[in-house]
């Protein structure tokens, strides 16, 4: 099987300090992965990095032929990894606007545009908040919207940091069911977690990051 | 010229003046409202109508300059050297040249009013701008816009470094300022200082005060005239 | 005259239509309306710009920026008088005592204001917002409109403080516009005038006008604010 993402190098330092020496890496079409890893450990770091939202000290990787570097972070990587943060950022509009963002971006038509909105409504189940402002949503729903969010763009790699965080345990059976949902065999999803609050899904790898390193 | 004035009285009477200046209009609103024991104006008739009504006490005349109509060097309204302010100011508007009014109700907005009184009436032309402004901005307001202007002699002379509009039209027994001073009466409503008000009044007639306006000067020229 | 009876005369007036009064309040909304409307683009690009970018001299930015907020408008109007004067390096333009004139002061007056709430406003948004727009896909421009669009609230909020700051001002529209009759009167420099006559009513009829912009101005800031805040 042919890697979708080859990583050859990642790095990151503070200072005189390495916080991440990864490399390398193969994620694969199908893959799901669950991220491991103490507070502090670079997980976030990681995940941004890989999605061209946060710069590091080296970067050298390939996803479907194309190079990305630290310096560069091409357009086709842009629309086809995304990164869901730990407490989603909620645009302040409608949970429907929310989820029509990047769907407007990619400049799709109305009707396709409404017909992938509402299917992303029920296949996050919160077809009932989709006139409501973000900030009345619970953080369990939050994350969820974030999820349809992303999943609606039918990203090949997702990202998606800590997404059980913080929530009662309801709230974290819904959002851990919509992950095992998100990986479709042709995509990738890499969960970040704590050690202590591991998220365990069907047919997930396992790595780990200590020391700045993947193991 | 207050700044001459009034340290002067206070050295001689021991009487300390807090001086207020504004428009003649204001200042007849503050002789009724009370806020002022003693008027320095130049405007006769509102003056004597104080008196009339019992407001002022009396009024004496102190001093006066007098008003020059300036204007561009140019002249488009054709009124240099002419005699009557009046027939000046009617010419100004047949041209439809710019002119700025004080339009504050001040005493030189009075003697304006008065003048196209005797010029048949004011019928404000599209070039008639009622600034709104005291004497200096006006002036101002009338160099830059290249307009006319009625203005007192030592405002014009003030600031005629500055913004250079040429005298016109001088001399015209219509256009002098006459200046007056009217203690306030006091009253239980609006209780006054007539003692020392009385005081400033005729201090300003006596011989030291004469000498001091007759020799003031702005650029080495007489300003105001006495009595 | 009473304070009472200046009071009922300037009410009678002001629902009698008086012409002359309506005239100055409709000066003073076109003159300020306009201002806003030249320096809100400008002013929020600018904040903007400040708020999302790191450079030398970035602080001192900042610092003018907010002393410019209490800056006096008469100063504004006195820098603007010499530039614009016959003598001036911009007479030729002949603006002086035209609303133009005083539409550049209250630009002026108003940027500071404009750029400081949105600078702020920005600055203090969550660094995720533009981190989700940038992952689903936003390129710079659209990220930044985004974020603009995220602190919207905010920027009315400072549109809504520079009117109220504008309408009100004296010191410039006096020293540029020159308080013409009909032509540059707005509703300040008639109050300095109506009092400088002793029509008290009028300056009170006019008094009321603005107070109720600036009623109008802080009931909808509350609004807004309400509707900022997070629950």
């Amino acid at each position: 099987m042919t890697a979708l993402l080859q990583v050859d190098l990642l790095r990151k330092r503070y200072g005189e300090k390495s916080l991440l020496d990864v490399g390398p890496l193969a994620l694969a079409a199908g893959d799901l992965i669950v991220l491991t890893g103490d507070n502090g450990s670079g997980k976030t770091t990681l995940l941004k990095m890989l999605a061209g939202l946060e710069h590091g000290d080296g970067l050298r990787m390939r996803f479907d032929g194309v190079e990305a570097s630290e310096r560069h972070y091409p357009a086709v990587l842009r629309r086809s990894v995304i990164y869901v943060h730990q407490h989603p950022y909620l645009f302040n509009t409608s949970i429907a606007e929310n989820i029509r963002y990047g769907l407007r971006l990619r400049g799709l038509p109305a009707a396709e545009r409404e017909r992938r909105l509402e299917e992303a409504l029920d296949w996050a189940g919160v077809r009932h908040l989709a006139a409501v402002a973000p900030r009345r949503l619970s953080g369990g729903e939050k994350q969820r919207v974030a999820l349809a969010r992303a999943k609606v763009l039918e990203p090949r790699v997702l990202l998606v940091d800590e997404p059980t965080a913080s929530l009662d345990a309801q709230a974290r059976a819904q959002v851990i069911e919509l992950l095992r949902r998100t990986a479709t065999g042709d995509n990738c999803v890499v969960v970040a977690c704590h050690d202590r609050e591991l998220i365990e899904l069907e047919g997930a790898r396992r790595w780990h990051l200590g020391q700045g390193r993947i193991t | 010229m207050l700044a001459v004035l009034l340290p002067a009285f206070e050295a001689a009477s021991g009487v300390k003046v807090k001086p207020l200046v504004a428009g003649t209009g204001q200042v007849v609103k503050y002789a009724e409202n009370g806020d002022v024991d003693v008027l320095f104006t130049h405007s006769r008739a509102d003056e004597e109508r104080l008196v009339a009504r019992g407001v002022a006490l009396s009024r004496r005349d102190v001093m006066h300059n007098d008003f020059v109509i300036v204007g561009p060097r140019a002249d488009p309204a054709r009124i240099r050297g002419m005699k009557d302010a009046s027939a000046a100011l009617r010419r100004v508007r047949e041209a439809g040249a710019r002119f700025v009014s004080r339009g504050d109700d001040s005493g030189t907005h009075k003697k304006e009013l008065q003048l196209w009184q005797d010029a048949g009436g004011l019928k404000p032309w599209p070039a008639y701008v009622s600034s709104g402004l005291g004497a200096a901005r006006s002036l101002m307001m009338a160099y830059e816009l290249d307009a006319y202007d009625l203005v007192d002699r030592a405002t014009h002379r003030q600031l005629a470094k500055r913004h250079p509009l040429a005298i016109l039209v001088e001399g015209d027994p219509k256009l002098l300022n006459e200046y007056g001073v009217a203690p306030i009466r006091s009253t239980p409503q609006r209780p006054a200082n007539e003692r020392d008000a009385q005081r400033f009044a005729a201090w300003l007639l006596s011989e030291p005060a004469r000498k001091l306006i007759a020799g003031y000067r702005i650029d080495g020229e007489a300003v105001f005239k006495l009595r | 005259m009473t304070l009472l009876e200046a009071t009922q005369e300037a009410f009678s007036r002001l629902f009698a239509g008086d012409r002359e009064l309506w005239s100055v309040v409709w000066i003073s909304l076109k003159v300020s309306l306009s201002a806003l409307a030249i320096a809100t683009p400008l002013a929020v690009a600018f904040g903007f710009w400040v708020a999302s970018h790191r450079f030398s001299g970035r602080h001192a930015v900042v610092v003018t920026l907010q002393a410019l907020l209490s800056f006096p408008t008469v100063v504004v109007g006195l820098v603007l008088y010499l530039l614009l004067s016959r003598s001036g390096p911009l007479g030729a333009w002949h603006l002086l005592f035209t609303q133009d004139a005083m539409i550049i002061g209250q630009a002026v007056i108003a940027f500071p204001v404009l750029a400081a709430f949105t600078l702020a406003a920005v600055q203090g948004s969550d660094s995720r917002l533009r981190e989700t727009a940038v992952s689903l896909g936003a390129g710079p421009w659209r990220s930044a409109l985004t974020s603009l669009f995220e602190v919207r609230f905010a920027v009315v909020a400072g549109v809504l403080n520079g009117f109220g700051r504008v309408i009100s001002e004296v010191g410039c529209s006096m020293m540029v516009g020159g308080n013409i009759a009909g032509y540059t009167r707005n509703i300040p420099t008639a109050i300095a005038l109506e009092t400088s006559k002793g029509d008290f009513a009028q300056g009170i009829a006019l008094g009321a006008v603005l107070m109720a912009f600036a009623l109008g101005v802080t009931l909808v800031l509350a609004v807004i604010q309400a509707e900022v805040k997070p629950t």
